[in-house]
């Protein structure tokens, strides 16, 4: 006993600088898990208890139902149509997951499709977008093909308006940002503009929703920043979400591009709160849903099973997102804590 | 007595050294696969952009070099 103080000096001594250094080490490692620990505790909303519970699942890994489905929207009645990135296709489902219609092939012609991505449902036609062909192709909810909408303009996001109108974001990288309202025909009936710097860049590329009283909710994909504006156009809020100040870029040729995307999608429930899907600089990527009520403030966070590119919220409050890296589509209960 | 003990201590001392030397070493691998598989999937996305800037028909067309950005952020998009 009386030699043991003895002994750890001399195991001190013996302990050379590697091994002192490695102890150092390791000591580093624990104190920065530690702390990191403690700060997620700390930025946690305190009703963070949102659950999902699944009610569907359509498509699996044994089966050719969906390749890679890309865009979503849902009718009143629950039935689902999506785009099929692989397959060059728009598909339609029933409520219960069964494929009702199927319509497109690759090509450039009338109903055809190169990489069909974004879709919405206005109350007589479903609008979808080509990435690689300019316009916006106009189906009936019976996936017939109806015109073609004359727009040159790429296009970011997309979202049906009363009266068949449509809302576009079109995409820039040397104007300012700007989100155009088309009638059926293509021709400009509106124009929003969101920022008004003089020269643009991918870094002003958005998201958009409207809320039940035609209120705008623009969505910087690449800036940690989300607005809201009147159905005049007038800009009622600007807010961050996760108080990032600053994203890096990338020099890819002689472009500057953002390395990550900060927000990926946004969608509004029955109730009008905002959904936002997190992406990289989030804690669970493609996972981290942030609910916000109309003002921008959060009211809570939740994650999704797995990840996703895209969020959909149906007439009903059902969530649907992606699994299996887009071979299935799940559908969700969203369950809110009793209050 | 004494020289047992400093014989044991440089036997501990060793194998100390050797357990720190493999533990270092798994938690380097452990950090390079993870960003290599992060390179991989951001390189993807990186080297789709390239290619469609390139198309020799489209270059130095703004429009088109639009479409090859909006590819690129639904890469991101898809991946990240």
């Amino acid at each position: 006993m009386r030699n043991r103080p003895q002994t750890w000096k001399r195991i001190g001594a013996a302990m050379n600088n590697r091994s002192r250094l490695f102890i150092g080490f390791a000591v580093v490692c624990c104190v920065s898990c530690v702390l990191d620990a403690l700060s997620t505790e700390n930025t946690r909303p305190k009703t963070n208890t949102i659950s999902l519970e699944e009610v569907l699942s359509v498509g699996t890994l044994d089966d050719d139902t969906l390749f890679q489905w890309v865009g979503i929207t849902v009718d009143p009645q629950g039935r689902i149509y999506v785009t099929d990135g692989m397959d060059y296709s728009i598909k339609k489902f029933d409520a219960d997951g069964q494929l009702l219609k199927k319509a497109g092939r690759r090509g450039q012609g009338p109903g055809e499709f190169l990489a069909p991505r974004l879709l919405t449902l206005s109350d007589t036609s479903l609008f979808v977008t080509d990435q690689n062909v300019p316009g916006i192709q106009v189906f009936d909810h019976d996936l017939n093909f109806l015109r073609r909408m004359p727009i040159k303009i790429p296009i970011g996001d997309i979202h049906a308006l009363a009266e068949d109108r449509i809302a576009a974001v079109a995409l820039s990288v040397d104007r300012p940002g700007c989100i155009h309202v088309y009638d059926l025909g293509g021709k400009v009936q509106k124009r929003i503009r969101y920022t008004f710097k003089k020269k643009a860049s991918m870094m002003d590329w958005v998201e958009i929703t409207f809320d039940s009283q035609d209120n705008l909710f623009v969505l910087y994909n690449f800036q940690d920043r989300i607005e809201k504006y009147d159905a005049d156009g007038t800009r009622l809020w600007s807010r961050p979400l996760l108080d990032i100040k600053k994203m890096r870029t990338k020099k890819i040729g002689p472009w500057e591009v953002p390395e990550k995307i900060l927000f990926k999608d946004m969608v509004f429930d029955s109730c009008g709160r905002l959904y936002i899907l997190g992406g990289g600089f989030s804690k669970n990527p493609g996972r981290d849903v942030y609910v916000l009520d109309a003002d921008g403030d959060r009211l809570a966070t939740f994650q999704l099973p797995e990840s996703s590119h895209c969020l959909y919220i149906d007439a009903n409050d059902f969530l649907y997102s992606r699994a299996n890296d887009g071979i299935t589509l799940k559908k969700y209960r969203i369950r809110w804590p009793e209050m | 007595m004494g020289d047992e003990e400093g014989k044991v201590l440089q036997k501990l001392d060793r194998k100390m050294n050797r357990t720190g030397t493999i533990i270092i070493l798994a938690l380097l691998s452990l950090v390079i696969l993870g960003f290599g598989v992060q390179a991989l999937e951001a390189g993807a996305c990186e080297r789709a952009f390239v290619n469609c800037m390139d198309e020799p028909i489209q270059r130095g067309n703004m429009l088109w070099i639009v479409y090859c950005g909006n590819g690129y952020a639904f890469c991101l998009k898809y991946i990240d």
